[in-house]
């Protein structure tokens, strides 16, 4: 029996948080919610996923700039890390190359969620 | 370039563009296409009969277009419905620096906007950018030192007003969008419920589908409002109501808005009898959007709704909540400026409350006023005109 692939989602807005899982767990994978950008390294670290989504406009640490945080760690760097937003696509599409994401997901657009998902776990 | 011969500043003839005009007959829609395919096109002035008539500039019709929805709106009708009918107009003779000194002095919504030029006979001769204007002023000024520091300051300026736009886009763009995105993600969930049968979670679904949507709604109510009035389509609609009932109105929507927080919330209202005659809707808004601020960022202790009649209508809401900093008290009323940053803010919003209410409270011919201690609390006063109507005692 195969293990589940585990998403980490990382969002201070609970309707994001709650959509974003009940559709990713409509694909048949585990998704786990953390609120906050703060304590986000021991959650990442000890959920140990196998994709991460992080909301850029959160309190006090943008996620872009906890993607680049994330991916300093040595354990992490060929985790696939998506930002997460309702921002615009252009400052989307900089961002990620900026902060080295994998890319975006545009909040909202829940093909290309589903998408993204499936290109990064595949099917379950 | 050729110079003044008494104060050797530099004259705006040379700088006149005498590019096209179009009539203020021009629909809509034909403009607002020729402004997606030419990208370096900035305005068009227009022009009835040789004089002109108005301004149309590409960032205020394509912003006008985009936030009111107002192809349907407006597409088939004529530019002048929409264009900028009051442009600035000078003379041919004037000289740059009275010219920038006038362009300059406008509202900074304006500031960008092109400069229409006219002759002897005030006919339209062509129309200078005000860009170029402060280069060329730029130029000239760098011999001097003083006034070289006059032009960096000024180009400062206008970057500044650049980058509150700029991140007033990104800010709305993503207030628009955060609900829309939750909306769907919700119907989609509430699909994929009704297809295997799982109810556990559908009351949860529909209860932020419904505050979403509600969000949803109270921006795009903003962002219309702000447009109504910026266009000058705002009415005064003067009724008799009891400011008491008003009061009390607000104080029930705003234990709404605090919900479990530890508010104590009150209203101090005159005698119960006064009967006002003003814009009871406009007043309501004022009032609320004061209280909803003071519930936002009050986390616990007291909020005062408070009114007095005098020869005015005086409100005031006194909460104790996070307060504002002595240097971002002037920013306060700027549209789109939340004083926190868009990306690590704490309280969601457009940014739009503030200058709503008070761009109504200029309309209806009163003046706002706040003090306020950081960390400890604020205090917005509220003066309107208004007439009062005591109520008849009836004689038994």
């Amino acid at each position: 029996m195969t293990v589940q692939k585990t998403v980490l989602i990382i969002d201070d807005d609970e309707s994001h948080l709650l959509t974003a899982k009940g559709i990713i767990e409509g694909l048949g994978f585990r998704v786990v919610m953390h609120n906050s950008p703060f304590r986000t390294t021991e959650t990442v670290l000890k959920t140990k996923p196998d994709m991460l989504l992080i909301d850029v406009n959160m309190p006090a640490l943008p996620g872009d700039q906890l993607c680049s945080l994330l991916r300093d760690e040595p354990e992490l760097t060929s985790l696939p890390i998506y930002l997460y937003s309702s921002n615009d696509e252009d400052i989307l599409r900089e961002s990620a190359v900026k902060y080295q994401a994998d890319g975006y997901i545009c909040k909202g657009s829940i093909s290309a969620l589903r998408a993204k998902v499936q290109f990064e776990l595949g099917f379950s | 370039m050729t110079y003044d011969s008494e104060q050797m500043t530099p004259k705006i003839s040379d700088l006149i563009s005498y590019g096209e005009a179009i009539s203020p007959d021009t629909l809509v829609s034909v403009l607002s296409e020729r402004f997606y395919n030419e990208p370096e096109l900035d305005a068009l002035p227009i022009v009835k009969d040789g004089y002109p008539y108005g301004l149309a500039t590409r960032s205020k019709i394509l912003t006008t277009l985009a936030i009111r929805f107002g192809f349907a709106l407006y597409g088939k009708k004529p530019i002048s419905v929409i264009a900028d009918m009051t442009p600035m107009i000078v003379h041919i003779d004037e000289s740059l620096n009275g010219v920038l000194d006038k362009a300059m002095a406008r509202d900074f919504n304006d500031i960008y906007d092109e400069i229409l030029v006219v002759d002897d006979e005030d006919k339209y001769v062509g129309r200078l950018s005000v860009k170029r204007l402060v280069v060329e002023q730029g130029n000239y000024l760098a011999s001097s030192i003083a006034q070289r520091e006059l032009a960096i300051a000024r180009a400062k300026e206008m970057e500044k007003l650049d980058a509150v736009k700029t991140s007033f886009m990104a800010h709305i763009t993503h207030e628009l969008r955060s609900p829309i995105g939750a909306i769907i993600g919700f119907s989609e969930l509430l699909q994929m419920r009704h297809n295997d049968g799982k109810r556990d979670d559908v009351p949860k679904y529909l209860s932020l589908l419904s505050s979403n949507a509600q969000n949803l709604r109270a921006i795009v109510n903003n962002i219309l409002d702000l447009s109504k009035i910026e266009a000058g389509r705002m009415e005064i609609h003067s009724e008799e109501f009891s400011l008491c009932e008003l009061l009390a109105e607000v104080l029930e929507t705003c234990k709404v808005l605090a919900g479990d927080k530890p508010l104590q919330i009150e209203i101090d209202c005159p005698d119960p009898s006064i009967k006002l005659q003003a814009d009871r809707i406009k007043t309501r808004q004022i009032l609320l959007n004061l209280a909803s601020n003071a519930v936002k960022y009050s986390d616990r202790g007291i909020i005062v709704i408070s009114a007095e009649v005098t020869d005015q209508l005086h409100l005031a809401v006194k909460d104790t909540g996070i307060g504002i900093k002595k240097e971002n008290l002037e920013r306060l009323f700027t549209a789109f400026d939340q004083l926190e940053d868009a990306k690590t803010r704490r309280f969601e919003g457009t940014g739009l409350g503030l200058t709503i209410t008070r761009q109504l409270i200029q309309l209806l011919g009163g003046a706002i006023s706040v003090e306020s201690t950081y960390g400890v609390g604020s205090r917005f006063d509220v003066s309107l005109p208004c007439t009062t109507k005591p109520k008849l005692k009836v004689a038994s």
